[in-house]
């Protein structure tokens, strides 16, 4: 009788942890849909650098059910987690539709560019880069695209802050300057307005 | 709203700048609907839906790293250019956070809500499709726009650099 008793929670304990496995390891699909292009328009950007950077997005929520922002390093047993593993890139240079032919000039085989200050182009974060580690708690889709939305101005921040616009006007100076000497320019001369 | 936000709540753990030189010179909308159905396995009861809608923004244009003597003949007393540059590709893609609409989802009632991990892998699967959808890009042509783009851009520049005879080919 004990024989069986243990048998039968082994053999339980084995569905269970046959169906917990199964759980982890399904994918829902979604189902096959157009794409469908909205628009198409012409751009002009000359990206010059790049800035990358992974993010750890920790957030819980208030007694009001604001989400607010954590440092709590083990998890409090009453509060809701959402834990983000963020990749994502920003891109800076210059949009050249703000060019006018003013800016290029030449006199004696020396090429004058006048451009604009760079700027921010792009933050990007493909999906594949982002990662949910701790979801304790329900997490409503609002909710998720205020930390995502959050995740992008930071890097945007934190680009800037590392001086993406100084490094983006460097790059320029230099790949200009090279793609100039190579068109057979004797000088090269590049400004900012 | 998000409040009480600070910089040390959001740990760097990797960033650096890196130099690089491309020119985008199209950008294409891209609209998707994502619907996912799960019936669920024969030990649970109903079935979940949700329904989203995002818009995916493509940027294409080429690459000038690499541009060398090699890409370029130039003869000055001609006022002439010839530039080889590489073909078009896309540049970079993004969905923004934003552009993610939640339209409407179902829930059984012996079912739990979609998590934020599984709304993520719809998004991904999304992604996917439309980054994958090289049919749609072709038959678009947002590639040969680029190009096309890329040659208005650049005979703009050299004829401003003063030559007249100018002549730009994709390889």
């Amino acid at each position: 009788m004990k024989t069986l008793l243990v048998l039968i929670i082994i053999v339980l304990a084995a569905v269970v942890a046959a169906i917990w496995l199964r759980e982890r390891a399904r994918r829902i699909r979604i189902e096959s849909t157009d794409n469908i292009v909205e628009e198409i328009h012409k751009i002009g950007e000359l990206t010059t650098a790049r800035y990358y950077e992974e993010l750890l997005v920790k957030t819980s929520r208030d007694a009001s059910g604001e989400i607010v922002f954590t440092d709590d390093r083990t998890p409090h047993l009453t509060k809701s987690y959402l834990i983000k593993s963020v990749k994502g890139t920003v891109r800076a240079g210059f949009n050249l539709k703000e060019a006018v032919p003013e800016d290029i000039k030449v006199a004696d085989n020396v090429l004058t560019l006048r451009l604009p200050h760079a700027i921010i182009l792009e933050t990007i974060v493909r999906q594949q880069d982002v990662e949910t580690l701790v979801e304790k708690g329900k997490w409503l889709h609002e909710q998720s695209v205020d930390v995502m939305q959050k995740a992008y101005d930071t890097l945007r921040e934190n680009a800037l802050e590392n001086g993406i616009l100084a490094s983006a006007e460097l790059s320029a100076r230099s790949n200009l300057f090279h793609i100039c000497k190579v068109l057979g320019f004797r000088d090269v001369k590049i400004e900012f307005k | 709203m998000l409040k009480n936000w600070t910089k040390a709540q959001i740990r760097d753990r990797v960033a650096k700048v890196t130099e690089m030189a491309e020119l985008g010179t199209v950008e294409c909308k891209i609209r998707k609907v994502v619907k996912a159905n799960d019936k669920g396995e024969f030990y649970k009861i109903g079935s979940r839906t949700i329904v989203m809608t995002c818009l995916a923004t493509l940027k294409a244009g080429i690459r000038l790293e690499g541009f060398s003597e090699d890409n370029v003949k130039v003869d000055i007393r001609r006022s002439s250019v010839k530039i080889t540059l590489p073909h078009a590709e896309v540049l970079s893609f993004n969905i923004p956070p934003e552009e993610v609409v939640e339209e409407w989802y179902g829930v059984g009632l012996f079912r739990s809500d979609f998590t934020d991990a599984e709304r993520n892998d719809f998004l991904r699967q999304a992604e996917d499709d439309i980054y994958n959808d090289r049919e749609l890009i072709r038959s678009v042509g947002i590639l040969d726009d680029a190009e096309r783009g890329a040659e208005e851009i650049l005979r703009t520049l050299l004829s401003g650099a003063g030559f007249t005879d100018i002549d730009i080919e994709f390889k």
